[in-house]
């Protein structure tokens, strides 16, 4: 039956398939759109890495009804879901970069915008990887799509974290190649050299720490970190509290803010989905007066946080808010008393600078930074003090530079109130750690330092000791730091995984 | 001249025709039998047929004989010379069932001959249900049917499942041949019940397989009437009624409640008692405000059906139409039908016979869908019933009109507590869905030569459904406010499915010298479906009074295009063979190609053969003369199943809005995304089925019984399976997993009296099924299931797939009641901390307090943890049935049908919310059940204190129960108007009567209903949140024959 045959052929004329995609330039743009797009899924950025997965180890803790027994307050199990969530966004986006790449030399296109489309989507990939390698140690390394449903192309063996990382550096390193100078790209929030030097700087000191400790990165991470430094593209924002204002204002400031992920609307129409919860989980409870703007305030300060900070520090106030919203029409802003620390709401991302109106009890335009310059200094900073061939002025000058915007200071000038000086190594490296603390906090980096630097587990306690000896309230905090062990340095592999693929191995102490 | 002689002499003998006179009548009932055909023995020509007074006029002579037929009644000769005598006639009816034939797949068989396992509904018994449409009244009709409805939404599909389960994540629901037009999803209400001729269920493999790729969840085969031989006959049947809800929920009383509201949050309860000298106690006598009351009504219901239909040898025709009206229990919701039939069957010549069958059918729907969210976030706060029960009966101290205001004004919730008047809103929701089917179905039979015909069939299906929704300001989804994004928003649906088949089939009949009869049949048949669905909503719309023409002025909001097709062609055959009429044998087979499958994979092949011995027949079986019927049947086949979506096996990318990135602030640019990867490999999924039947006739088939025991293996499950996230992908359909569904069916027909006046026959039948899952996907142990109702439970897993038991079990932790002070240890301070050697609750220790809830601790680890869940329940029943009863007494009909089913569980969710306020939400009234807690005076309760839930998300056996239950199903009563008064209004036949449904329903079970299951998939059955109640039905009609 000739004719039958041909009948049985129904193309599907409602959707495209990828074998007959990726014909234009446009396209391409389109898939790496959906690579970028990653970021901000709900399991990563634009939710539950925001305050919602105790990535802010010792300098907060998660109150939040609806988290109890989950991973924020590290009484979770293998099959905690926000784990899986996270797993699953990182390992669909290199699913889509995969594609991407896989497809690259399919349009007849400027090789020019090709190479640049290659170098993010190598990068993107890359910095995912990264994501899962911090958290889980060993992964499966994935760099084609599946070609069939079969076990034995579906079930993939983790790859040991050094060859992770090795991949992560050669695809970041290859990158740097072929993307634009940031002033070309002109915001922070698609990927620059300065983006991929900054965050290779990240990988190296990563690499340098624990548990690789391979010792030889620092020379590397120093010499990243400098490439931005020297770029000359890039300065401190004068105003700390300017650089979060802008996140609220959807303003771009690329010399300080590097690499943001970006959000985009308030949730309404057809783009619901496209903004996140940056200042919603993370702002200052708690009121409904759309004057102000909903949070849910889950982050709240620890008290070992609050105590780093000298009290003129004005990241102190500005990251830890003094005050809450009391009452709904309208809301009043109320001083917390002095013994009232562990009780305060993270303020760094503040819904009322918000211009996107009006402010939706879900989403929020704000951006979320991954890589700041004073971040890039501080890195620049601490590989530089495992450098033995130099007298330190560099590594002290970068410090103080964030220190001095800090207090609200002229950042290049040096002021003796509150420089470091003539530091020896231990004492640089202690420094290094506060400081980044005091300037990076709630900023989803503080349990990779600690873990980086070992000094996860006895910091946690550390914090526990502080809150304990503080106050009596703050019974989340005291439970999230109790339940803190060692096996909480790896997440589990997600239970589901486990299930579906026989090659998997748990971590060890799960 | 010899000629002459003869004839002369023929002439002498038998005498001169004349006009012989007569009149035919029921032998039993004496009632007049129009129609009958009549005619003389030696003389074929001359044929005349009665009136619709049973009379008639033939001409005959004094020695002829006349023979008189009638569809239904056992042939009868009479001399002229005894007419001439006694001009009444009397027939006998037979029992039709013993010699009728059953339609099966592409043909029909003698009842005696069936080789499988074959069910018929016994149509007159169903159509005693008041219901709309023919599956609402088929729950436990036959034997291996399980039928439910997940709630009672009006115009709602109910599910049929086949022999248990096969597939996991696919459809388990039969195929449908409606006039021989095999129909995957069809619309069973748009067949009007009373234009059904026949329904019969083809259950095991050898009845299934000629069915092929669709076979292997059974097959419903439905016979729609056609018009008789006779003069012509109007009927017609109307009935009118009402309903009402079975049960509604105890809810504290205002004193109830505020003492509850004082316990929960003192501070906040304080506007209770801010009325001047206004104490707790005052509010023994505050009214109620019953919100319940307001929201069921006493709902009217109307149906009416005509019909027309007659026919001569030549053509055959009947017209139907019917109307079907019925307001819903719950205010603003309902259903309505329209529907008209046409069927002219036309004899050619001698050979050639045409038939033509046209239906339309337009419903409507409308009202909230009780079991869904009405909020534009997650919130379980926005159900109908959620809102109904936890309004609370009365305000504080304000002057506020709650049964007015759309908000609570008094009443501080949180964000996202979406509690707005639940009469208010239900009253201006719109929410109404249009469908209009058209069928049509020609066929063309040819009979080549005396034992081979040819037919030919075409039918073409054509369904346009149309959604519309419009929520203005005073409905949960459009009222203004920070929460809402949307604002005042509506939806507009449309989907519109053509199907259409040929099928040519050759039959070969034959017996040869006695004893062998064969019978083979061929055939070719091609079906198609095509799909389209387009919508889209808008959202912020400015003009709310203009409804859903106003949508225009809005937002645009979400947009839906989808276009899909598919074809199958296949190649069938079957052979019967028979020996004796002894022993029987029936071999079938099927090859499918269908477009959803690669070329590789294109073609399945499903054969089957069955073998029957009527051991009646037997020599020896002649001594037990009481032994009517006895046969053992055997067969086993192999059935598909296809049940995927048409491009399922093409991978597809997707530019989902929710993807959309905006680099430096600027409009959203579009994403490409992979959203599933297709799958080149995917085949038919597999079911071998083996059956042993036996059936067994007593006492002239006073007496019958049918055993049925069967097992199935479905594997290659067509499985939407879990798969390693490193694909990037957490579903792909591939074949995996095997699962294994055991059964046992018995069906007894019995007439225990049958006298003159007084006759009683039953019908009962009983059912076992259990499945098993023998494989799931690559090693898997287990498929975990969750529910989206409330968030901190969405991602707990109730259900689990474990690899060696059900597919539907229920997973928690075992509820143990609460703490008691004697597993507390007495602080200094006057404070309780729980004993370490007593396990935790999932909560702190440091918080547990005596009253709370309290779980066993499995693995006595001192925690109770997810290592503590185990299965807390079974979805499946272990058995159900049913048992129907006919009384007749004179002219007085009894119809009383119980229904059952054993052994489930249901996982009750409202107890969640409304038997302890897992949220602790402020001014949400409870269960009167609730009302008995643990407190300090109340140390024996079992429900724990006020606010000591244990943390949330956690599914405990708490609120599972046992879903058992007897249901009086239908109740009907009839009576005939005597013949005599009947006749002086020339009028054929009158009855009038009075129906019952879901009268009474014994249970344990402490919801609205034990028949619910709101989230109802083969993993995830028995879960019952906020469902639409089941009305208890009364109506009385007349039925009229003129």
């Amino acid at each position: 039956m000739p004719s039958c045959k041909k009948s049985f052929e129904k193309e599907p004329s409602d959707f495209i398939g990828p074998e007959n995609y990726f014909k234009t330039e446009e396209q391409l743009n389109y898939a790496l759109n959906g690579v970028y797009s990653t970021l901000a899924e709900s399991g990563l950025y634009a939710n539950n890495m925001i305050a919602r997965l105790g990535l802010d180890a010792d300098q907060s803790y998660n109150r939040y009804s609806h988290d109890e027994a989950s991973v924020s307050d590290y009484n979770y199990t293998s099959a905690d879901t926000k784990i899986l969530a996270y797993w699953r966004a990182l390992y669909l986006g290199i699913n889509r970069a995969n594609l991407l790449l896989e497809n690259i030399d399919k349009p007849d296109m400027d090789n020019g915008k090709r190479e640049k489309i290659k170098g993010q989507t190598l990068f993107l990939r890359a910095y995912f990887y990264f994501l899962l390698v911090i958290r889980f140690g060993d992964v499966p390394l994935v760099l084609n799509t599946v070609s069939s449903a079969s076990s034995e192309a579906l079930q993939v063996a983790r790859t040991p974290v050094k060859e992770v990382y090795h991949k992560i550096l050669e695809d970041m390193e290859a990158a740097s190649l072929l993307v634009d100078d940031i002033d070309v790209v002109g915001s922070g929030g698609r990927i620059s050299k300065s983006a991929v030097w900054g965050i290779m700087a990240r990988v190296c000191l990563y690499m340098a720490g624990n548990p690789i400790n391979d010792v030889s990165k620092y020379a590397e991470a120093r010499e990243w970190a400098e490439k931005v430094i020297t770029s000359g593209k890039h300065q401190l924002n004068p105003s700390f509290q300017q650089i979060f204002i802008n996140y609220a204002q959807d303003k771009y400031d690329y010399k300080e803010s590097i690499w943001e992920v970006e959000f985009w609307g308030n949730g309404t129409g057809i783009y619901t989905n496209l903004g996140g919860y940056v200042g919603r989980n993370n702002g200052i409870g708690s009121t409904e007066d759309p004057n102000v703007g909903y949070a849910a305030g889950m982050s709240r300060t620890s008290t070992v946080l609050f105590k780093l900070y000298d009290a003129n520090d004005l990241r102190r106030d500005w990251s830890i808010a003094p005050f809450r919203y009391v009452g709904d029409a309208p809301a009043v802003a109320t001083n917390w008393n002095a013994s009232q620390i562990a009780e305060r709401y993270c303020g760094k991302w503040r819904r009322i600078y918000e211009t996107v109106l009006p402010r939706s009890t879900t989403r929020t335009s704000q951006n979320f930074p991954i890589l700041r310059y004073s971040d890039v200094l501080l890195m620049f900073a601490e590989a530089d003090n495992f450098i033995d061939d130099n007298d330190g002025t560099q590594r002290h000058e970068a410090i103080n530079k964030v220190r001095r915007r800090g207090f609200g200071k002229p950042v290049d000038v040096p002021d003796a109130s509150i420089d470091f000086t003539g530091m020896d190594k231990a004492a640089f490296l202690e420094q290094i750690q506060n400081e980044r603390s005091r300037e990076l906090a709630f900023e989803c980096l503080r349990k990779d330092d600690l873990i980086r630097w070992n000094i996860f587990l006895s910091s946690m306690k550390y914090a526990l000791n502080d809150i304990t000896s503080t106050t009596t309230a703050a019974t989340d905090a005291k439970r999230t730091f109790t339940n803190v062990s060692a096996r909480d340095v790896l997440w589990p592999i997600p239970l589901y995984e486990l299930g579906v693929n026989k090659k998997l191995v748990q971590n060890s102490g799960w | 001249m010899a000629m002459l002689l003869l004839s002369l002499h023929v002439i002498a003998q038998q005498g001169v025709p004349e006009p012989i006179k007569g009149i035919v009548v029921d032998a039993e009932q004496g009632d007049a039998l129009p129609g009958v055909m009549v005619r003389i023995k030696t003389d074929t020509k001359i044929t005349t047929i009665t009136d619709k007074d049973g009379r008639f006029v033939i001409r005959a002579r004094e020695g002829d004989v006349l023979l008189f037929s009638y569809l239904g009644y056992a042939p009868l000769e009479m001399a002229v010379a005894n007419i001439k005598k006694n001009p009444t006639i009397r027939m006998t009816a037979v029992d039709t069932k013993l010699n009728e034939v059953v339609i099966v797949g592409y043909g029909e068989v003698n009842r005696k001959e069936i080789t499988g396992s074959i069910g018929e509904v016994n149509m007159d018994n169903l159509l005693k249900a008041p219901v709309a449409s023919f599956d609402q009244a088929l729950a436990g009709r036959i034997a291996g049917v399980q039928v439910t409805s997940p709630e009672e939404q009006p115009g709602a599909g109910m599910n049929i499942v086949i022999r248990g389960g096969n597939s996991l994540t696919q459809s388990n629901s039969p195929l449908y041949v409606v006039d021989d037009f095999p129909i995957e999803d069809p619309l069973n209400a748009a067949i009007n019940p009373n234009d059904i001729e026949s329904i019969t269920i083809l259950k095991d493999a050898s009845a299934t397989a000629i069915y092929g790729s669709r076979g292997a969840n059974g097959v419903v085969i439905i016979k729609t009437k056609q018009g008789k031989i006779g003069k012509a006959v109007v009927k017609y049947d109307g009935s009118a009624g009402f309903q009402e809800v079975t049960k509604m929920m105890d809810l504290m009383s205002p004193y109830e409640f505020v003492k509850y509201q004082l316990e929960l949050r003192p501070a906040n309860a304080t506007v209770y008692l801010d009325r001047p000298s206004f104490t707790l106690e005052d509010y023994k006598h505050v009214p109620t405000i019953d919100w319940q009351n307001m929201l069921f009504r006493q709902a009217f219901m109307q149906t009416h059906n005509l019909a027309l239909s007659g026919g001569t040898q030549q053509t055959k025709y009947a017209f139907s139409g019917s109307i079907y009206n019925q307001n819903g229990i719950i205010i603003n919701s309902g259903y309505k039908r329209y529907q008209g039939r046409v069927s002219v069957d036309q004899t050619i010549n001698k050979q050639i016979k045409v038939g033509l069958k046209v239906n339309y059918t337009r419903d409507f729907n409308y009202g909230q869908l009780a079991s869904l969210q009405q909020g534009s976030s997650i919130s379980f706060s926005t159900y109908p019933l959620y809102r109904v029960w936890g309004y609370r009966p009365v305000t504080g101290g304000g002057d506020l009109d709650i049964l007015d205001d759309l908000l609570d004004e008094e009443d501080d919730l949180e964000i996202n507590d979406y509690r707005i008047n639940p009469i208010t809103s239900t009253n201006n929701e719109i929410r109404q869905a249009s469908r209009s089917i058209f069928t049509g179905n020609a066929y063309i039979s040819y009979d080549i030569t005396k034992a081979l015909t040819l037919k030919i069939t075409g039918g073409f299906n054509s369904r346009v459904d149309k959604d519309e929704n419009f929520y203005n300001s005073k409905t949960g989804r459009g009222y203004p406010s920070v929460n809402n994004t949307r604002g005042v928003n509506g939806l507009f649906g449309y989907d519109e499915r053509n199907d259409w088949v040929n099928a040519n089939t050759l039959t070969y009949k034959k017996k040869f010298n006695r004893n062998h009869s064969f019978e083979a049949l061929g055939g070719f048949t091609v079906q198609g479906l095509n799909r389209s669905t387009y919508g889209y909503q808008a959202y912020n719309i400015p003009n709310e009074d203009l409804g859903l023409s106003g949508m225009d002025q809005g937002q645009p909001g979400a947009l839906d295009a989808l276009l899909t097709e598919n074809i199958m062609v296949s190649y069938l055959g079957r052979v019967n063979y028979g020996y004796k009429s002894k022993y029987l044998l029936t071999a079938t087979f099927r090859a499918d190609g269908s477009s959803k499958f690669t070329p590789k994979n294109r073609w399945g092949y499903f054969p089957s053969a069955a073998f029957a011995w009527r051991i009646d027949k037997e020599k020896f079986m002649r001594k037990l003369a009481f032994v009517s019927d006895a046969k053992l049947r055997l067969s086993y086949g192999v059935t598909g199943n296809n049940r995927i979506g048409d491009y399922v096996r093409y991978s597809s990318l997707d530019l989902p809005y929710s993807n959309y990135y905006s680099f430096n602030n600027a409009d959203p640019s579009p994403s490409i995304v992979v959203n599933r990867f297709g799958n080149n490999d995917l085949k038919w999924e597999s079911t071998g089925q083996v059956d042993i039947g036996f059936d067994l006739g007593l006492f002239k088939n006073r007496i019958k019984l049918e055993i049925d025991a069967y097992r199935k293996n479905t594997f290659d499950l067509l499985l939407n399976a879990n798969v390693p996230s490193t694909s990037g992908f957490s579903k792909i359909y591939k074949n995996v997993g095997e699962i294994r569904n055991d059964g046992l069916e018995f069906t007894l027909s019995t007439e225990n009296i049958k006298s003159k006046r007084f006759s009683w026959s039953s019908d009962f039948n009983i059912s076992f099924n259990r499945n098993k899952i023998v494989a799931l996907s690559d090693g898997e142990d287990n498929i975990l299931s969750t529910i989206t109702w409330l968030s901190d439970y969405n991602s707990t897993p109730l259900y689990a797939a474990k690899v060696g038991g059900s597919a539907s079990d229920f997973y928690g932790v075992i509820w143990d009641g609460v703490y008691q002070y004697s597993d507390f240890d007495r602080l200094p301070s006057g404070a309780y901390r729980l004993k370490n050697s007593v396990a935790t609750n999932g909560a702190d220790a440091a918080q547990i307090q005596p009253g709370d809830v309290k779980y066993r601790d499995v693995n006595n680890d001192g925690v109770v943890n997810d290592k503590d869940i185990v299965k807390i329940g079974r979805g499946l029943p272990i058995h159900t049935g049913g048992f129907s009863n006919n009384f007749t007494y004179n002219r007085f009909n009894l119809n009383v049908f119980f229904q059952w089913s054993y052994g489930n569980n249901i996982f009750n969710a409202n107890r969640i919310v409304f038997e302890g306020n897992d949220q602790l939400r402020y001014n949400l009234n409870q269960y009167a059940t609730y009302n008995d807690r643990w407190s300090a005076d109340n140390q024996d309760s079992k429900n724990f204190r006020t606010g000591g839930q244990g943390i949330p998300g956690l599914y405990s056996s708490r609120t599972i129960e046992d879903g058992s239950y007897l249901r009086l199903k239908t109740i009907s009563l009839s009576y005939d108007l005597p013949v005599a008064l009947m006749k002086r209004m020339k009028i054929q036949n009158v009855s009038i009567y009075a129906s019952a449904q879901n009268l009474y329903t014994w249970t344990n079970y402490s919801g609205m209903d034990p028949e619910v299951s709101t989230r109802n998939t083969t993993l995830t059955p028995g879960f019952d949140y906020s469902a639409y109640p089941r009305p208890r039905t009364f109506t009385f009609g007349m039925r009229l024959t003129l």
